[in-house]
């Protein structure tokens, strides 16, 4: 069998062999990936009978597609044999991993927790199926590249036990991990999957077992009648909180235990988020610091003193002790009448930092001011005067007084970066500021100006990360809102790649590297690059997003939604948001839920296009949300104002194709996709795949636009 | 007469792919062929069956009163919610486990009564 090619599968290697058939490593010459294959022995692939029976019980594992499940591709026949192809997992048990564990008795609590999400995340999408594993441990749990979970042994994974043989008083699951249920023979339910994941967090956090004993029948009692030890009280570093779910867990009365997966997913999430708030809360200091006002003659100077907050904000980002609030949010508070004390209270912040900027030809003056609203108190103010050549030490200075008043201890590495400058000259600074103030207007047109902008900071200085970060920001921004060429997601990673080259510790080029990634659909890159961008702001927004959005297309819905919602909390206004939301509650089945969303997002585009009112890509968005809630003239108008405000942009007419097809209006769909293509749409693939166009597939115009495509 | 009641069980019956054990009443009649044996199980309340046939008649102990954990592929996984499926295997509360179910026949209580 070595050597041969089945179908389009080279074998390679022999991997094992069961009762019901023997599994092969292979190689799949279409996909170029690595492969395990399980033939039925020729003997049982005569009888139909058997041929049925391993057709169901592959059908059945095959049912249980979910990322963190060893995943079934195929089941087919050749020559009258029949095979089953799964995915190939290289790495290590979770067993061989904290047996091998060199750092601790256990992992940091973190970790454990995350592999925890992603265990539960397989055994909900089990569960929902109504099956139960009944033999959760760490030797069933996979690690795949050091990070990715997926649980073996479900279904067709113990065929070993031959075919016809009837078996009794097997023990079924491992001792150590079973329910009382289970090892008191009472009928089990998916709450002893609950149980042993509870256990096998109990191991990862403190590398024992919570139950042990020399012999069976003691271990037994041990499950039945005693509670162990908390995790806490085996190790002072691993925080209370988890003490609560553990106790939830391993309830001996399964009734008092966690009901289902969707509540372990919602307090392993809690806990993980409480324990994170309360490590930060403790010693951060909060601040806002609103947009500096622009005195300046000429009122184009808006982007400076815009540029200036934004800068401003971003250095107090990189500080572990300062919790700042994020730049969306600030920037909603830009000309605001409100006291300082009504709008910390807003901002849950208990410092302001306000500010003037006139800038009149090479002159700049910036006045600061830092209040204490706890205490009513200014803690300090300052006139800064010099030329744009100053701005530099400028911005130093005021982050180095803010520091200072407030008390915040730097270490070494701050220090550094509260001193580190991004550019040396100020024209180069001057182009980047004016290119993100286009970037965050987010047209076409907006964005090649950022595009032009940001080019010219970069040949005015070559090494100008903080520019080449922005740039591939632009191109993936182009990518996925104006016009689908690839060409732009290259450029983006190209750009974010040199940006990291020049400054590998810049979370914009992190995220900007992420968002390249994510629209190539190199989710691990992607993720990767977007995890260090959070790393290093835990207020970057994209980050999040585009976290968000890769757990919500990999079924990781609760993971998703938590993401999504932190998007919302860092920038009101990144209204795509609402949709992705829609997508992830309405796959989960949560109605309420995506009704709620579905009409925030209504609100929020209210409000937004009133500020904005020059965002076509937004006018699309609510006419679609409108149409959904049965407002449809109102929803036509929008639609209508967003191809006024972007005639050539082939995506937006995309998208009112896809808007009228949805409202059944045929004859404006179909000019619509028209539009679409004679400005340059050439997406075919997509088109002809695209639910939304659904209404329009019997049409003969449709089937004449996509003829021969 | 017997020959018109088997007449009336035949054409009562029904075979099933799959039977969930929430479709079933108390007194309706599971018979199920696996690869190896035949077993019969009818429904009594709680949740038990009166089982007969294949292991329990090897051990002398048909009509015995238990409870069927569900169907499984012969691993530890298992569907509770199914009392047979063609394919599976069927565990019952005392750890048996069948050999692969090849058919599924039920019998409704009101024919057998």
């Amino acid at each position: 069998m070595i050597g041969q090619t089945i179908s389009h599968y080279k074998i390679l290697e022999k991997l094992g062999e069961g009762g019901m058939g023997v599994v092969y490593k292979a190689e799949d010459t279409t996909l170029d990936r690595h492969v395990a294959i399980k033939f039925l022995p020729a003997h049982l692939s005569a009888n139909s009978e058997n041929k049925s029976r391993f057709l169901q019980e592959a059908k059945s594992a095959a049912a249980l597609n979910h990322p963190n499940i060893l995943n079934v591709y195929e089941i087919d026949e050749q020559n009258g044999i029949m095979f089953l192809v799964m995915e190939y997992l290289e790495g290590e048990t979770l067993k061989d991993h904290l047996t091998n564990l060199k750092s601790g008795p256990g992992l940091p609590y973190r970790q454990a927790l995350d592999w925890t999400l992603s265990i539960a995340q397989g055994l909900k999408a089990a569960h929902d199926k109504n099956i139960i594993h009944r033999d959760i441990k760490p030797h069933n749990v996979m690690l795949t590249n050091g990070t990715q979970i997926k649980i073996m042994d479900f279904g067709l994974a113990k065929l070993k036990s031959g075919a016809g043989l009837t078996k009794t008083g097997t023990s079924l699951g491992t001792l150590s991990y079973m329910s009382p249920e289970q090892v008191q023979g009472i009928a089990t339910d998916h709450r002893s999957d609950i149980w042993s994941l509870g256990v096998v967090l109990y191991e990862m956090l403190t590398g024992e077992l919570p139950f042990k004993a020399e012999h069976d029948a003691g271990l037994l009692y041990l499950i039945a009648n005693e509670d162990p030890p908390m995790p806490s009280e085996m190790d002072k570093k691993i925080p209370r909180q988890i003490d609560q779910i553990m106790k939830k867990f391993i309830e001996k009365n399964r009734d008092q235990r966690f009901k289902n997966m969707d509540n372990v997913l919602a307090a392993l999430l809690e806990v993980r988020s409480s324990i994170e708030s309360a490590a930060h809360q403790t010693k951060t200091k909060s601040i806002a610091v609103l947009p500096f006002s622009n005195i300046s003659p000429d009122k184009e100077s808006d982007y400076f003193s815009d540029g200036l907050t934004e800068e401003l904000i971003a250095n107090f980002a990189k500080l572990k002790d300062i919790r700042v609030v994020p730049r969306a949010t600030s920037m909603h508070y830009k000309g605001t009448s409100k006291d300082v004390k009504t709008v910390a209270r807003e901002l849950g912040t208990r410092y302001i930092l306000s500010g003037s900027v006139r800038k009149f030809q090479e002159n700049l003056r910036i006045t600061v001011e830092l209040i204490d609203v706890e205490l009513d108190t200014q803690l300090w103010a300052e006139t800064y005067k010099g030329k744009l050549d100053d701005v530099f030490d400028i911005q130093e200075q005021v982050s180095k007084q803010i520091v200072d008043a407030l008390m915040v201890k730097l270490s070494p590495t701050e220090k550094v970066v509260l001193t580190k400058r991004s550019t040396l000259n100020p024209e180069a600074f001057d182009c980047n500021l004016r290119a993100r103030n286009f970037l965050y207007q987010r047209t076409k047109k907006s964005m090649n100006f950022a595009i032009q902008l940001f080019q010219k900071a970069i040949e005015l200085d070559p090494r100008y990360a903080d520019a080449y970060a922005g740039l591939g920001e632009t191109y993936s921004s182009l990518y996925q809102d104006v016009e689908r060429v690839e060409q732009w997601l290259d450029k983006s990673i190209e750009s974010s790649l040199k940006a990291l080259m020049y400054d590998s510790t810049l979370p914009e080029a992190y995220a900007a590297l992420g968002l390249g990634y994510y629209n190539k659909r190199m989710f691990e890159d992607a993720v990767t690059a977007s995890r260090k961008a959070i790393e290093l702001d835990p207020n970057n927004f994209i980050g999040y997003w585009i976290l968000g959005r890769i757990y919500s297309s990999t079924d990781r819905y609760s993971e998703s939604v938590q993401l999504l919602h932190k998007v919302l909390e860092l920038n009101p206004d990144f209204y795509s948001v609402y949709g992705d939301l829609q997508i992830v509650y309405g796959r989960m089945g949560e109605k309420e839920k995506y009704q709620k969303i579905l009409h925030e997002g209504i609100e929020t585009y209210k409000r937004y296009l009133s500020q904005h009112p020059d965002d076509a890509r937004g006018h699309m968005y609510y006419a679609t949300d409108l149409a959904q809630v049965g407002r449809t003239e109102e929803a036509k108008i929008q639609a209508a104002k967003a191809i006024e405000l972007s005639p050539d942009d082939p995506l937006m007419h995309y998208n009112a194709a896809c808007f009228y097809a949805q409202m059944h209006e045929k004859v404006s769909a179909i000019q619509s996709l028209r539009d679409a293509i004679a400005a340059g749409y050439g997406n075919y693939e997509w088109l002809k795949r695209d639910t939304d166009l659904d209404t329009l597939r019997d049409e003969p115009e449709f089937k004449e636009l996509v003829k021969g495509k | 007469m017997i020959a018109a009641s088997l007449n009336k069980i035949t054409q009562a019956a029904h075979q099933f792919p799959e039977v969930r054990k929430n479709e079933l009443r108390h007194g309706d009649c599971a018979i199920i062929r696996t690869v190896k044996s035949t077993y019969t199980l009818r429904v009594l309340a709680g949740g038990l069956y009166e089982a007969s046939g294949g292991w329990f008649d090897k051990k002398g102990c048909s009509k015995m009163k238990i409870g069927v954990a569900g169907a499984t592929w012969g691993g530890s996984a298992i569907i509770p919610a199914v009392l047979a499926a063609c394919g599976m295997r069927i565990e019952f509360m005392n750890k048996l486990i069948t050999s692969p179910v090849q058919k599924i026949v039920i019998i409704p209580a009101n024919v057998l009564n």
